[in-house]
Order: C-alpha cells, then structure tokens, then sequence
C-alpha cells in the first residue's frame, strides 16, 4: 500500500494540469477578484464632501451648522460646509469643482450643484437626499409643534437618530463583506477541480478504459487495493493544495473569509472529499470515452459553480427562490454555503447542515464509484 | 529446451462481440520453454486470445488454464507469475524510467531490496541505463517499447506474453528486442509472442500457431508449417524473349507444377526436390535462352497463409 501511495502522490505531484487547476486558477482568479473587488470598494469608500451655504439668516447658520457637525457616516463628517463664501465665490469654486454643491437657507433648504459632474454623481445624490430629508424632518417637525407640541421632543429624538443615518449590524464579530462570496465560490471551484483527479484515478485503474488500467489490471495486486491508495493519495495531495490556496486568498491577498478558522479548514477537507469522490464515481460510469467523462465532468463542476454564483453574484440567491432543492444538493453551494454560514452566523446549524449532505454525497459517491469498477473482467476493451 | 509440461491451456474458446465472433473455438496448449508464436493478420483474434487469457476479458465459452489452474480475475498467485507486454505503451508519463518499472515491479514484490535488485536487472536487460532518469516523453520509439518491456518483466515472470511489442519500432531496437526476448528464454521464462510480422515470428519462435477469423488455421514449428503446404522453392528468373514452347516445357520439368510469366519476369513454384535451380538453368542452357538476374525462394510463413487462406498475412 504504501508503495502505491508513494509512486501516486509522485505522479499526482507531477501533473501540471492537475497543480494548475486546483492550485494555480484560483489563487489567479483570487487575485483577479481581489484586484477587481479593491477597486470596488476603494470607490465606495466615503470622504466628507465640500460644501457651501449660503445662509438667510444667523439663526438658520447655527442651526445647519450643528447638523453638519453631527451628521457622520463611519465616523466621518459628512458634510464640511463652508459658511464665510459669496454666492460668487461659492460659484466659482463650484464650477471649479473644488465644492459639491452650495446649500441654500431659508424656509427650505435648497442646492444648487454642477452640471459638469463627469460620470460619479455620487456625491451630488448624497447631497440631495440630505437636503430632501432635511426640509422633510423640518416640515414634520413644524406640523407636529403646531398641532402635537407635548410630541415634539418625541418627534425630535426620531428625527435626530435618523440624520446619523442608518449603521450596519452583522450577525458576527466577522468583517465578511459582500465580494467575499465570490471567494467563498472560488474556494468551492477549487475543491470541486479535485474531482478531475478522482477521475483519474478511476479511469486508470479501469482496464477497458485506459492502457494503465490493463496493465495494473493483470498484476498481482488487487484493484480495490490500488483504488484505495490512490484516492488517499489524491486526497490528501488536493487538499494541501487547496489549503494554501485557502492560506494564500486570506494571508497574501488579505480577504478576510472568515474567524471560524478550524471550521473552515474542517470544510475544505469535507468538500475536497466530496469532490474527489464525485470525481472518482464519474470516472467509473461505464462510459468507454474517457473524452466524455472529462467533458462532462468538467461542465457539472462549472454548471454547480454558476448556479452557486462563481459567476453572477445573486445566482445563488435566484435559485434558493426558484428551486432550494438545487442549491442543497449542489456541492459548490453547499461548500460555499457552509464558509458563508461559518463568516455570518454565530449559529453553526446551517454550517453543519451544509457538511452533513457534502459527507452523505461523498458517501454515496464512494459506494457508487466501487460497485461501477468493481467489476473484474470487461466485456470488450 | 521443450518439455511435456503445459503451462497455458485453452479449449474451446468462444468470444463474441455482438455478431462478430472474435474467437471461434479457440483451442491451445503452449508448453514449458516455449516461445511460442501467435501470427496473423490484423483483426485475426491474437489480442482477444492474449486478453481472455489474462482474464481482462469476459468470454462466452471455453476454459483457460495456466500453470494447470483455472484463470480467473482474481488468480492472484497465477498472475504473480506472469509478465504481460501490452500492444500499446502503459507507462506513467510523470515517472522516471527507474521509477516506473520499480512502480510495476513493486505491484508484484514487496521485497525493497529484491525490487532494487531486480530493477536494476530489468534496466541493464532493455539497455535503459543511460535513459534511468528520463521521462517518458523524451524517449524515441524503440526506447519507449523497450521501457514498455521493462516494466513487463522486470519481477521476473515464469510465462511472459508479449502482445506486437514491436509495432512502430526501428530495426535495430526491433533486433535487440528479439534477441532479449531469445535471452529471457533462454534463462528459462516461456514466452508467448504474437505478431503479424512472420520474419519476427519465424526468427524466434520455436511453435507457431496461424490464425485468421478467431481460429487457429495450422499450428506447428515452422518447418511443419512448411511442409503443409505444396510449394517448397520459388524459382525466378529474368527473362526478355521466352517463346510460348519454351514456356511449355518448363511447365513440364520435374517437380514444377506452376509457371508465370509476365513477358520479362518468370516465376517457377516446385513442390519438391533440392536441386530445382540447376535444372532450370541446365534447361535454358540447352536452349540458348538468354537470361537476367536469377534467384530462389523456399517458402515463408506468409506462404503457408496464403495457401490455406488464399490471402496474404498483411491483406
């Protein structure tokens, strides 16, 4: 046994194509992801915007300028308002876009903001949803004094927590962010591409399927007993691989998928064993084309991948509304799923719900793949 | 070298695939010490034969025995005594050449320092010593076939079955690959080797069986195969003018029982006798008949199978 683990672990090591789709595409792809997604939130990342006002009155100054000064998102002003300028000088450094926006006091508040905008008008929004809720809370707040006085202060408190604008809870202590699912998908991508060793494995121990398993068909050794080194050196081999594909995403590029950590590495080693013995129970299907196979393997790992949203964000989302059925038997989501559920809920039912059906498939697909080659003597070759 | 003790036995062997029978009532017995020949045509059932042997393929009926004992897929002890050359290379493209035939020895011996002693026996055997660190991919042809061999034999089998292991192959790794196999009989392995080429069968085997449609058509040495034929020399002769007489009279000459003649080329069959070519030179002497280029056949294996099949081997 330990013969055929040695010599397997050394042609696995060697196979460039195996290395290269379980090892090298996601750490790329995680790169390409990362690069991409940092651009995202880079863009998203708020700066207090500049303003002017222009006040009517010394009363409305003051009271604007409490807002200003109290109004914050992520701790950041949101407004840095500029209250000694001209209507010109505002003008100017408005059409010099040096200012957003000039805020006019009054009965309402009013803005006035650059056309010559370019493509992000995301700060002009900003503005004007400040402005729209501003003379919204100042008009419930006239109605409320002239017909609710004993109110007002109720009405106040309500409107005061609302400028602060609304925080963001998470279930846990964890930073997961939104394009972390994109590496909770690429992870269960790269697990799934282990099933293309297990395939190997059943196809070259398959004496009507390859000229290796003829060979190893008439030694002196059991096939069973040469199945079952292989698919532990498989094992074993695809998840080290996956494992520093996994240190690689959250040590090199930084994402932060996780603070379940033994969770998680437990459900890297349940998926990779779900994978390979998907890839294992597909190699055996008496299909004689090992082209077949290959193909066909390949496109269900894509196909579960899409539909777990390696490719559209909300897929996964879609099918948990058109079919839940799916997503709980399909291994990409359910790997995905249980790294989701380990980065946002404290409670790890969902988590061990996802790896309970990963084992039941890997099972199934164990039992499946022995009772397809345990045949012994093939029809034709 | 031969002796009365049988170490393959087949009876009977039916196989079908579908319509087409591949082995018609297949029946062999190949004997201790043998190089034993399987020949034929391409699609004659050499392989088929070689894979129910092996118990890799089902078959519909017949028995197998090797080592007088029943073949089955898990003969385990059987098997242990068999090293089988496959028509194709089965050799892992990621291994060395010392690793992959430490790989298939070691799928027969346990033995860490028996396998290394072996191994190394395998690789001065196929003349791989300089090529032990290559892979695969960087071998020629004939150094492919000759790692092929290597890691069929390297445990040291008592009944070796090489299947065409010279197909696609220089004629100089083809020659040391008939002269080691001689060799691995020599040191006491019987050998059964199929080919549809008849020179390599001829040079080696000392039994030969020729088969065509899954049926094994003459089985003998090759001069018993010979001799089951009619014609025993080929005379031909170049020839610019013959005239229609002279053409008679040849046919007429002691022993020839047929004559062609193309207008330039002539060619006698002789069923007997030893001394045919001096008698037709003797005649054309007599009769001042101008001549070319002279030569003389004795039959080949090809000669057998075209007489009892009316086609050639390579048809």
């Amino acid at each position: 046994m330990i013969h055929i683990i040695k010599y397997s672990q050394k042609v696995f090591r060697r196979n460039k194509n195996q290395l290269f789709w379980v090892l090298m595409f996601p750490i790329i792809l995680g790169v390409l992801f990362k690069t991409a997604f940092s651009g995202i939130t880079d863009a998203d990342t708020f700066s207090t915007i500049p303003v002017a006002v222009i006040s009517d009155s010394k009363e409305n100054e003051e009271v604007l300028k409490e807002i200003c000064e109290n109004v914050k998102i992520n701790g950041s002003n949101l407004l840095k308002a500029d209250f000694n300028l001209s209507e010109k000088e505002a003008m100017e450094k408005l059409e010099a876009n040096d200012i957003y926006g000039i805020i006019y006091t009054g009965e309402k508040l009013s803005l006035k903001v650059s056309a010559n905008t370019g493509d992000d008008n995301t700060k002009q929004s900003i503005l004007d949803s400040f402005v729209a809720q501003y003379n919204a809370s100042a008009n419930i707040i006239k109605e409320v004094a002239s017909t609710n006085p004993d109110k007002l202060m109720d009405v106040m408190a309500v409107s005061s927590s609302d400028v602060t604008y609304n925080e963001e809870h998470k279930f846990v202590s964890s930073n997961a962010e939104n394009y972390t699912q994109y590496f909770y998908n690429l992870l269960a991508m790269a697990c799934l591409f282990t099933a293309l060793a297990g395939m190997s494995v059943a196809i070259n121990n398959q004496g009507n399927l390859s000229d290796l398993g003829a060979r190893r068909n008439i030694t002196s050794t059991g096939k069973l007993k040469l199945i079952v080194g292989e698919l532990f050196s498989v094992l074993t081999l695809n998840y080290l691989l996956i494992m520093i594909a996994f240190a690689f995403i959250i040590i090199v590029l930084k994402v932060d998928l996780t603070f379940h950590l033994p969770y998680a590495i437990l459900a890297m080693f349940v998926a990779t064993l779900t994978s390979v013995t998907y890839g294992f129970f597909i190699g055996s299907v008496p299909i004689k084309k090992r082209g077949v196979k290959e193909a066909f393997g390949i496109a269900s790992i894509m196909f579960c991948c899409f539909l777990s949203g390696l490719m559209i964000g909300s897929m996964h989302i879609i099918m948990e509304e058109i079919s839940p059925v799916l997503n709980k038997i399909n291994p990409a989501s359910l790997i995905s799923d249980s790294l989701y559920s380990l980065a946002n809920y404290e409670n790890l039912g969902r988590y061990y719900e996802d790896i309970t059906i990963l084992l039941i498939m890997a099972v199934i697909f164990t039992l499946g793949g022995f009772l397809l080659t345990r045949r012994k003597k093939y029809a034709s070759i | 070298m031969n002796t009365e003790k049988n170490i393959v036995k087949i009876e009977n062997l039916v196989k079908r695939y579908k319509e087409l029978v591949a082995l018609d009532h297949f029946n062999l017995e190949i004997k201790e010490g043998e190089i034993f020949g399987l020949l034929g045509p391409n699609g004659s059932g050499k392989t088929t034969t070689i894979n129910c042997l092996l118990s890799l393929l089902t078959y519909d009926k017949g028995n197998i025995e090797i080592f007088g004992k029943e073949m089955r897929p898990d003969s385990y002890d059987l098997k242990k005594q068999i090293g089988v050359v496959m028509q194709n290379v089965a050799v892992f493209d990621e291994l060395t050449v010392y690793e992959n035939i430490d790989y298939f020895c070691g799928l027969y011996i346990s033995d860490k320092k028996l396998r290394a002693k072996y191994v190394e026996e395998a690789i001065e055997f196929v003349g791989l010593d300089d090529f032990r660190k290559f892979y695969p991919k960087k071998l020629s042809g004939g150094l492919l076939r000759r790692l092929n061999i290597a890691c069929g034999i390297a445990h040291k089998p008592k009944l070796i079955i090489l299947d065409e292991p010279t197909v696609a192959v220089d004629p100089q790794s083809r020659n040391n690959i008939l002269e080691g196999i001689v060799k691995l009989n020599k040191e006491g392995a019987t050998v059964i080797y199929t080919s549809h080429y008849m020179e390599e069968v001829e040079q080696i085997c000392t039994r030969i069986a020729i088969m065509d449609h899954g049926k094994n058509i003459a089985l003998g040495t090759k001069d018993e195969l010979k001799q089951m034929i009619k014609k025993s020399e080929s005379i031909h002769i170049e020839v610019p003018m013959l005239s229609e007489k002279d053409l008679e009279n040849i046919k007429h000459l002691p022993n020839a029982y047929q004559v062609s003649y193309d207008g330039n080329n002539l060619e006698i069959l002789f069923s007997s006798g030893n001394q045919n070519i001096i008698i037709v030179l003797e005649y054309f002497k007599q009769n001042n008949i101008s001549f070319g280029q002279v030569y003389s056949e004795l039959p080949t294996l090809n000669d057998v199978f075209l007489e009892i099949t009316g086609k050639e081997l390579r048809d």
